[in-house]
């Protein structure tokens, strides 16, 4: 009996301190004050001291992959901020948005996270920051306008900020233009879409094999790379007028033009059945122009001789302001941190020493006024910082990628493939987008309600 | 007499109160059965009941779900998307079941045979159906590459020309999932195996005696007596056909024109975690509920008139 009893009590220990083990955050040495105040510090064994306090441990989620780049920036963060303790977790993009909004209805977000979808900014979920980035001395108007709108300002208030600028730029291949006695396009001047399909279709050259064609451009519709204002109204609630008007019924019978006359690599099958992409054709020096991610775009070109230079994408009319489509990481303050005060420290940490971090790196940083010291003595990258420079405030169109989905098979299908004209397919695709668009408008509007 | 006096005994017991041994027995078989209980309640009716409910509201997932009567199942009369998605399912369930049924009863046949090395040939047969869905899509995507993929190198090495762009073609980006799924009949191979082995040999014998052909032996034997299991098979053919998901997921952005694989889960996917209507996701839920069980029990009302058990199932001699 004595015996079962002891071995009760043993039990009972071993699960009390099981669960004092799994409990809450792990006691390390500087959150757990070891030493009672009233304690005589005289008599207290030696122990090592909390460096101030109890630490705040501040969870950050992001995309998987994401966290590599944040290693110095955390020990230097940490460093600065011993009482607080960052946690990257890394997430899988494509169960990012479910696990972000799980984590939000069950009311457990963490402090900060990567905002992919604005709905969480409409709906909410997370805290205007733009009043701390004030009184940490960081003006928005540093960053860049074009990404920051994109991703981070809502009717004028600011809810994340990242640090990168992605962007979206026209690369070219000097040495084809030079052969074929083309200018250079300008870095501040976009090309329209008649010049760009002039240049491409001027430089192709169809050889006896793969490796002695030439290609003029890489691109398929121009809806996701220009202006949107080209092809929604500004209110972003409408399309018919706007996608099927005479401009952008232009813009695809140029993209039909070039893709007929072979001046457009997309459609190549010898060079599909050999398992190229466009972008190593650009790297091989066969492709005179690519609408290429900026950042992916210089690294690779940066690691051949070709030498290359950037412009602003083609506007639909020569006279039509330029626009460069940008992006960026941003993150923000989860409206429900366990630790909001700590996160905006993280955050605004993010835009100052996060956009320096990026300098570092070799990636463009989202704050504009790091532009030249990123491109250093580079041309191609001094031309990108000024591509940079026209990016503008886009207009707002919720689930943009859903609503022109449609058009891929409009270009490839009807135009392409079946020969209709542009007009007759971008009349009958207007009802079946403006369909989808009043849809995303009614659940964008029902966030706020 | 003797036997009387039992019989009230034991119905006394049943109505009365247990013995503490019993009732202690039972307390701890419902205390075991809980966590089953608890799970069943939680994770499964919880959310069923939720679904019903929810798909007569408009939900966002973050403001308060908005009562909006019938008005989710009448949106479907008119929503491109669930036509699409009903036909594409529909459609690859017209190709899929039988193509699969017909392939694993003839490859059971084949494998049915006693011949050396026959388990080795089962056991590799029924190995591509135990590889993630996910992966055998990614790695058939790679096979059927209109330009560069290994189907279509083959074609053109015995001379057609112009070969099928399988998943980015409108025509054949269902039929090329239906040619994925035979890479996974092993399942089903092996059931129809088990059914086979199930037939008495002595009728096969009888069959000798009289003279039958393979055929007629084929024919008049083995389809008869397989047909529980080819009802089996077709029900739960029917079921994962109505549920297809992870291979339509993964390859859908994969160049597929005009919705041509957007199967129905997928939609409801898309309706409610990409577009947040999850209330209409929801009732898009229930109607493929009572597709499904009305298709199930439209077949299993005609099971009596096809399916043939060796037993009497009802008892009548």
């Amino acid at each position: 009996m004595l015996k079962k009893q002891a071995l009760t009590i043993i039990l009972a220990l071993l699960l009390a301190a099981m669960l004092v083990a799994c409990g809450g955050t792990s006691p390390t040495a500087t959150e757990i004050p070891v030493q009672d105040s009233a304690t005589d510090s005289t008599t207290a064994e030696p122990v090592e001291m909390p460096v101030t306090g109890e630490q705040t441990p501040l969870t950050v989620w992001t995309f998987e992959g994401e966290s590599e780049n944040f290693t110095s920036i955390i020990e230097d963060f940490e460093t600065k901020h011993p009482n607080i303790k960052v946690e990257v977790v890394d997430i899988p993009e494509s169960e990012y948005g479910t696990k972000v909004d799980t984590a939000l209805i069950a009311g457990e977000p963490p402090d900060i996270g990567f905002i992919n979808d604005d709905k969480w900014i409409a709906s909410g979920k997370f805290l205007p920051i733009g009043d701390h980035l004030k009184a940490e001395g960081i003006n928005i108007e540093d960053y860049n306008p074009g990404a920051m709108t994109v991703n981070c300002l809502v009717e004028g208030e600011a809810y994340c900020i990242g640090t990168f600028t992605g962007a979206l730029m026209l690369f070219y291949n000097k040495d084809i233009l030079d052969a074929a006695g083309i200018e250079y396009p300008s870095a501040t001047v976009p090309l329209s879409m008649d010049q760009y399909a002039a240049l491409a279709e001027a430089v192709t050259k169809e050889g006896a094999t793969l490796a002695d064609s030439v290609w003029g451009a890489d691109t398929d519709i121009g809806v996701w790379w220009q202006d949107r204002r080209n092809f929604f109204s500004e209110d972003g609630r409408t399309v018919d007028g706007y996608l099927n008007d005479e401009a952008t019924v232009h813009m695809f019978e140029k993209l039909i033009e070039m893709r007929e006359a072979g001046a457009i690599i997309q459609g190549n099958s010898t060079m599909a059945a050999e398992g190229f992409a466009s972008q190593d054709m650009l790297a091989s020096g066969q492709l005179a122009t690519s609408i290429l991610e900026a950042d992916l775009g210089i690294k690779m070109l940066e690691n051949t001789d070709i030498r290359w230079g950037v412009a602003p994408v083609p506007v639909e009319q020569a006279g039509d302001e330029p626009w460069t489509a940008t992006w960026t990481d941003a993150y923000g303050v989860f409206s429900e941190a366990d630790h909001p005060e700590a996160a905006m420290e993280f955050v605004s940490y993010m835009a100052t020493e996060g956009n320096n971090l990026r300098v570092q790196q070799g990636i463009m940083p989202l704050k504009n006024t790091l532009g030249a010291e990123w491109a250093g003595e580079s041309e191609g990258r001094q031309q990108a910082v000024q591509v940079i420079a026209l990016a503008r405030p886009g207009i707002l169109v919720p689930g943009f990628w859903d609503i022109i989905g449609p058009l891929w098979d409009a270009y490839e299908g009807d135009m392409l493939e079946d020969g209709r004209p542009p007009q007759e397919v971008l009349d009958e695709y207007v009802p079946i987008l403006q369909e989808t668009l009043d849809q995303a408008w009614d659940t964008w509007d029902s966030f706020k309600e | 007499m003797e036997a009387s006096g039992l019989e009230t005994k034991s119905a006394t017991k049943k109505k009365g109160k247990l013995s503490p041994l019993a009732a202690r027995e039972e307390r701890a078989a419902y205390l075991f059965l809980l966590p089953w209980i608890l799970g069943v309640i939680f994770f499964l009716l919880g959310p069923i009941l939720a679904s019903f409910a929810l798909s007569f509201t408009k939900w966002n997932l973050f403001s308060p779900p908005e009562w909006v009567g019938l008005a989710n199942y009448q949106k479907m009369f008119h929503d491109r998307d669930f036509y699409n998605s009903m036909g594409v399912t529909l459609k690859y369930m017209l190709l899929s079941i039988p193509l699969f049924s017909a392939a694993a009863l003839g490859l059971s046949v084949l494998l049915n045979q006693k011949l050396r090395g026959m388990y080795v040939l089962r056991t590799v047969m029924f190995m591509p159906s135990v590889l993630a869905g996910t992966a055998v899509a990614v790695m058939f995507s790679m096979l059927l590459q209109p330009d560069a993929g290994i189907v279509n190198q083959f074609l053109r090495g015995i001379g057609i020309a112009n070969p099928p762009r399988w998943l980015m073609s409108e025509q054949w980006a269902v039929p090329a999932i239906v040619l994925m799924g035979l890479w996974g009949i092993g399942g089903g191979t092996i059931i129809y195996l088990a059914g086979l082995q199930n037939i008495p040999p002595t009728l096969y014998e009888a069959a000798d005696i009289d003279g039958a052909s393979a055929w007629q032996k084929f024919t008049r034997i083995t389809l008869p007596l397989l047909t529980p299991t080819i009802f089996f098979q077709l029900i739960t053919s029917l079921a994962a056909a109505f549920q297809i998901f992870d291979i339509a997921f993964v390859l859908s952005g994969r160049g597929a024109r005009r919705g041509a694989l957007m199967f129905y889960l997928l939609n409801i996917y898309n309706e409610s975690f990409r577009e947040s209507r999850f209330g209409y996701a929801s009732a898009l839920a229930w109607v493929l509920v009572l597709i499904s069980a009305i298709t199930i029990l439209v077949i299993n009302s005609t099971s009596n008139r096809w399916v043939y058990y060796e037993v009497d199932t009802k008892g009548e001699s």
